[in-house]
């Protein structure tokens, strides 16, 4: 296998791999890592009320 | 497999860190605000799922326990159809919170795949805790989740009954909590009080959640087993109402204690009272503990020259539970000199508390409690009451 | 006044007496409780002092009473309840004293009690009262209002009419307060140092107890066949058939009674008692007798003196005639003044020794002069006697009392409409200044109150400071009847600026008042009460059976339309109308219940008319104490029984303590003080076909007992025949404080030297002057009015003599009955 079908291959799979790229980014991962983020968010104030308690408010 | 993997991975990244080159900047950019909208209103419509009555009572542990006793209460129903449920007062509204509450549930969760609660009796053995961490969380939050609909400075004393009134005007300048007055509002109270007066209930309530701490003094609020070991397995004796004890020393959920009396010489001295000469009484030993000088240190002795009964001063150690305790013993007084006025003018006007002196309030009382349907325990708290209230303690007086 | 409802339920009980609809009268709705409808009516149940009734109500009268079928053994007073409601004595609408009227506070009180009066509206009564209460207030203070005096309110535990009016006045401003009663005012405050209760209101050991273990039961001025027929809440009668098994006891030889009393009680007939007669007012000197016996024979309890008792050795010394007077008090020295010979009292002694004896004290003894000491005296010999606590055995103070000896449910009763005030609610006029004097003064004291404002007297180890009282309140009771002395009290009432009556019968305090408010009866209104005072033997309904009579309102009412006048109708209600108020404390009392006894809901309940519990387990009064003195130990000083009390010798007072002694009496008949000028004992204890001065204005059961119209008063045949008077002859009953008409009846249960009026007869003089002559009896005309002692204060009406003799003139008309002179 030369680079030149590598790069032909690449060439001719770019506008698929794209789109695909695209949509599982945004569709699965971005959404994944958001609710992660929101979850260790919570789970970091959770940690933190257990340390420190509860939220005090007036 | 994982060459396969590590390969894909490679592929993704390769194609995520070029610029695109076969989509256009514009297609990207509306997929990306497109799909974040979708998603973030996905999130919150499901997060706003688990944030429903219907969601919570779908397990039977709320739906059979905590929903059903809040069906009997105003905040489910009353005459202008304005409701809470059960996240209007158990979930934070603001948003932070709220999402570490829905973190928290992971517990919830957790309780319910091993069934933590799925019985009644598990439940019950479990309410204390639970309500705990109620209590614990309003009392922090100063009860802001009440406050969502519930605002003192929206409040009209004048409309409002004068017993109300009572509380609730001070209480506002305070900007005290409203869960420290109003435990039990909305679910049963945790202690079983079926037999004990409603307003002593919350007092014992209050005792729960009081932590001691060493060198202090405190006040028991209910008649309570006492102990000569830490182990609490060789009772010593019971402590009555308003005992005024000192905290010697802690271990996890025990107390080492201290208390001071006076005895009678006549007797097997069992009973111990708060004052020489007067028959206030504050805790009864059993009788081998009574006479264990290791337990018991027994001053001189003193006569009484109003009945020619010779007293001694008496202190004594031992271990007790934590929870039933409280610093200021006139939560106690307040709710045990309620009891007294309701029950003891059914009849006639009850005597002022200073009318007679402490030795002489026994009488009266035993004389007249038949009549009225407080329970023993009852009885002896306010007959305590009225003694620590008499003519030898007030002021001003005769 | 025909009013729409009036129509409306005379239709319907025309056509269909049991569809009848809610009362419109209220807001939350009372469906009309029935059994069956009847042809000619509607049966519907209510209570009362006198027992549960069924009442035909047939288009809005009350046709027919019955007793109340759980009700074995109904009082013959049931009879009286028509009477009570339908009688000319029922105040009609509210009535100002003419010349008050006119003057207020200046008017000429030597008028008051001439019974002449002027009718006026009911806004015009209550701007009256509201203005008299706002000016005795402003111009005084809160120690010129006078207004805490009660007693037997009619039953019914949401009217309880005393509860409105002290909730009520209270709300206006403080007043002047009384403590103890008339009935029990030395015993309550004696016995505290001695027993550490009152003993007087405490429930006794249950009768099967009693009548399974006591050999020997002595009644002692104890006449429960008498006093049994009333209770404070609806009566059960449930301790009347106990007394069937103590005659059937006597009867077979098991049990010997024995009544010690001057008269042949009603009681010692009913179980074939033997009768031990003595002198009136001279059972101490008795006791003493007994003492001595006991202590001399070696027959008392030295274990029991020893473990549960305190200031033998003192006492004894007394007895022993080694302290104090230096007298012994042999049986020879009490024989002489008690009048029963030195060998019956020994032998008296050995019987109660050798077996399980019960004493069973009644009020009277204790409603003399000195009335402490008997009730000490028998707490002594009871100790020396070392029963107490046993079943059977000790003493008890209260077995003629509203079914004591019935054993307790243990149920709670429902509660009652506040007499407080609510926690935050304060009166209008706040002050607390009493300008130095007492605001609780002992009621039996409170006419030398009125006499002598700015008096200190001694009273239970304080000093009282007569308050200046300018204005009375009174309703749910009638002082007039039960306070000592008329003449001395028409006296004092000349000094009161203005008195406030609310009743519903037109008594003597309504004579004596400037402002009279009509109530209505309770059975005009609906309400819930108690079943068994004691027993707590169920929740009874007390069915309105006919509307207010006349314009007379239902206490409730009045005074909400009396706080309507300072704006606080709302607080004194609670915004809530009679229905919302029965419905709260049926479901206050069911809650109390709960997880113990099973209580239907309200509507149920209301339907059905009672909810009944079982009876309770039998008990022992002062088991407990016995059984460990240490841990149960009683309330006096020391814990113990005080058989010598150091805290009443540290007192001081000169008529009362140490220990129980004899003390002579102002007048004492049998060769007593004064005897020799009024020769006769005049006792007035509690009536027989009455409660109090209750039912007395009930015409026609009255008739069944009065003699020419007129009180009856109990003679020995031997002081009629020395006087020349018959069975049925008016005479005049007459010593230096008053002179009264009552009709003679001679029997042979009372000794030589012993007359008795019931207390309750209505007074009715002839006009307003002090001295009147009484046309219809009341004793109170005759007592004295002194205090017991240093020590209670308590009334002494039963220290005191008369002379009687036959009344030859014109006889004038009753004027107790009949209401007032309408001006």
């Amino acid at each position: 296998m030369t680079n030149k079908d590598v790069a032909e291959r690449t060439e001719k799979q770019t506008a698929s791999s794209e789109w695909l790229t695209f949509l599982v980014f945004t569709l699965v991962i971005l959404p994944g890592i958001a609710v992660a983020a929101i979850g260790s968010y919570g789970l970091a104030i959770w940690i933190y009320q257990m340390i420190y308690g509860p939220p005090i408010v007036g | 497999m994982i060459t396969k993997l590590k390969n894909l991975a490679l592929s993704f990244w390769r194609v995520m860190s070029k610029p695109a080159t076969k989509i256009s900047l514009g297609v990207l950019a509306f997929g990306g605000f497109l799909t974040g909208i979708v998603f973030w209103g996905g999130f919150n419509t499901a997060m706003e799922m688990t944030n429903t009555e219907q969601f919570c009572i779908g397990c039977h542990e709320m739906r059979d326990n905590v929903y059903v006793e809040l069906q009997d209460t105003i905040h489910y129903t009353n005459r202008t159809g304005v409701r809470a449920t059960c996240p209007d007062c158990h979930v934070p509204h603001n948003w932070s919170h709220k999402v570490a509450r829905k973190m928290q549930a992971s517990k919830e969760v957790f309780g319910w795949v091993f069934g933590t609660i799925n019985t009644k009796e598990k439940f019950e053995a479990k309410r204390l805790e639970l309500a705990q961490h109620e209590w614990a969380r309003f009392a922090a939050n100063n009860s802001l989740e009440c406050r969502s609909c519930h605002n003192y400075d929206s409040m009209d004393w004048e409309k409002m009954s004068p017993a109300a009134k009572f509380y609730m005007q001070p209480a506002s300048e305070r900007n005290v909590g409203c869960i420290e007055c109003h435990k039990g509002i909305a679910h049963h109270l945790p202690i079983n009080d079926s037999g004990v007066n409603p307003i002593l209930a919350k007092v014992e309530q209050g005792a729960t959640s009081q932590t001691l701490e060493e060198g202090k003094q405190y006040f028991v609020v209910k008649p309570i087993a006492i102990y000569e070991d830490e182990d609490l397995t060789k009772q010593a004796g019971t402590l009555s109402y308003a005992a005024p004890v000192k905290v010697i020393e802690k271990k996890d959920d025990k107390v080492k204690l201290q208390l001071k009396g006076w005895r009678k010489d006549k007797g097997f001295g069992r009973v111990y009272h708060s004052d020489f000469g007067k028959n206030i009484r504050v805790a009864v030993m059993e009788k081998d503990p009574a006479q264990n000088p290791d337990l018991i240190s027994v001053g001189l002795s003193q006569n009484d020259p109003a009945t020619g009964l010779d007293w001694s001063e008496v202190t004594v150690e031992f271990w007790a539970k934590e929870g039933a305790f409280i610093p200021d013993v006139a939560t106690l007084w307040n709710a045990a000199g309620e009891i007294y006025s309701s029950n003891c003018s059914t009849c006639h006007a009850q005597p002022d508390p200073a009318h007679f002196d402490a030795n002489s309030w026994p009488a009266q009382f035993n004389g007249m409690v038949g009549f009225t349907s407080m329970d023993p325990s009852t009885q002896a708290l306010v007959l305590t009451y009225l003694q620590l209230h008499s003519s030898d303690y007030a002021e001003g007086t005769h | 006044m025909t009013t729409r409802r009036d129509l409306l339920k005379g239709a319907a009980a025309g056509v269909a007496a049991g569809l009848l609809g809610p009362s419109l009268l209220t807001k939350t709705a009372l469906a009309q409780g029935t059994v069956e409808p009847a042809a000619d009516g509607v049966w519907k149940i209510t209570g009362s002092h006198w027992g549960a009734i069924r009442a035909r109500v047939d288009r809005g009268k009350v046709a027919e009473v019955v007793p109340f079928e759980d009700d074995q053994n109904p009082t013959d007073m049931y009879k009286g309840i028509h009477g009570l409601i339908y009688n000319p004595s029922r105040i009609k609408y509210p009535m100002a004293r003419v010349d008050w009227l006119k003057n207020r506070k200046n008017s000429d009180r030597t008028q008051r009690g001439d019974n002449r009066f002027v009718r006026i509206t009911w806004d015009q009564a209550l701007d009256l009262f509201y203005e008299e209460l706002e000016r005795v207030q402003t111009e005084y203070g809160p120690w010129a209002l006078y207004a805490g005096h009660t007693g037997w309110r009619q039953t019914g535990q949401f009217h309880s009419c005393t509860n409105h009016m002290n909730r009520a006045v209270s709300m206006h401003g403080n007043y002047v307060k009384k403590v103890a009663d008339y009935s029990t005012g030395a015993g309550q405050t004696m016995l505290p140092y001695t027993l550490g209760s009152t003993e007087v209101y405490s429930q006794g050991t249950s009768w099967p107890l009693i009548l399974d273990n006591a050999k020997v039961i002595v009644f002692w001025a104890n006449d429960p066949k008498k006093n049994l027929q009333v209770g404070w809440t609806c009566e059960t009668h449930g301790s009347m058939k106990y007394l069937d098994e103590l005659r059937d006891k006597v009867a077979a030889g098991e049990i010997r009674v024995i009544s010690v009393d001057p008269v042949k009680t009603k009681t010692a007939n009913h179980v074939g008692a033997e009768h031990l007669y003595l002198n009136p007012q001279t059972d101490v000197p008795f006791m003493l007798g007994i003492a001595h016996t006991l202590y001399n024979e070696g027959l008392y309890d030295k274990d029991f003196i020893g473990t549960y008792t305190l200031g033998f050795d003192d006492f004894i010394q007394y007895v022993q005639g080694k302290a104090d007077d230096g007298i012994e008090k042999t049986p020879e020295w009490a024989a002489n003044i008690c009048g029963v010979d030195a060998d019956t009292i020994r032998a008296f002694a050995r019987l109660m020794a050798a077996n399980r004896t019960q004493l069973v004290y009644g009020w009277a003894l204790q409603r003399q002069q000195h009335g402490e000491q008997p009730y000490w005296m028998a707490a002594v010999l009871a100790s020396m006697l070392g029963q107490i606590g046993l079943p059977g055995g000790g003493i008890s103070y209260s077995h003629h009392y509203s079914g004591v000896g019935v054993p307790t449910s243990g149920a709670a009763m429902p509660g009652a409409f506040p007499l407080n005030l609510d926690l935050g609610m304060y009166p209008e006029h706040d002050s607390e200044n009493f300008n130095g004097a007492s605001r609780v003064i002992p009621v039996a004291r409170w006419v030398d109150c009125l006499l002598n404002p700015g008096e200190q007297i001694n009273h239970n180890g304080n000093k009282v400071t007569f308050p200046d009282i300018k204005m009375c309140v009174f309703t749910g009771c009638n002082p007039f009847h039960h306070h000592q002395d008329h003449n001395r009290m028409r006296e004092a009432f000349r000094k009161l600026e203005t008195v406030v009556t609310v009743d519903y019968s037109w008594n003597a305090t309504c004579r004596h008042s400037d402002l009279v408010l009509p109530a209505c009866t309770q059975f005009e209104r609906n309400d819930i009460d108690g079943y068994g005072a004691y027993s707590n033997s169920g929740v009874l309904a007390m069915h309105q059976l006919v509307d207010p009579l006349f314009q007379s309102k239902t206490d409730f009412e009045i005074f909400t339309e009396l706080t309507h006048r300072f704006g606080r109708n709302k607080e004194y209600t609670r915004d809530m109308d009679e229905g919302q108020w029965l419905r709260f404390l049926y479901g206050e009392c069911k809650k109390a219940n709960e997880g113990k006894f099973d209580m239907p809901e309200f509507d149920q309940f209301w339907e059905e008319g009672i909810v009944r519990f079982p009876e309770g387990k039998p008990w022992v009064r002062h088991a407990d104490f016995r059984k460990d003195p240490e841990l149960n130990a009683l309330g006096t000083p020391s814990g113990f029984i005080e058989i010598t009390s150091r805290r009443i010798e540290g007192y001081g007072y000169d008529d009362c303590g140490p220990y129980p002694k004899w003390f002579e009496k102002a007048e004492r008949s049998h060769g007593g003080p004064g005897s020799d000028k009024h020769p006769l004992w005049l006792q007035s204890c509690h009536p027989d076909q009455r409660l109090h001065s209750q039912m007395c204005e009930s015409d026609e059961y009255r008739e069944t007992y009065a003699v020419q119209g007129r009180e009856p008063i109990y003679m020995s045949p031997e002081d009629a025949a020395a006087r020349g008077i018959a069975d049925g002859d008016v005479v005049r009953v007459f010593n230096d404080r008053g002179q009264l008409l009552a009709g003679a009846r001679v029997s042979d249960n009372y000794p030589q030297g012993v007359v008795r009026i019931h207390e309750g007869a209505w007074y009715g003089p002839v006009d307003a002057s002090i001295g009147a002559l009484d046309t219809y009896g009341d004793p109170n005309t005759l007592t004295m009015d002194v205090g017991t002692s240093q020590l209670a204060q308590a009334t002494s009406a039963n220290t005191c003599l008369v002379e009687m003799e036959k009344f030859e003139g014109p006889l004038p008309p009753v004027t107790s009955f009949g209401g007032p002179t309408e001006v």
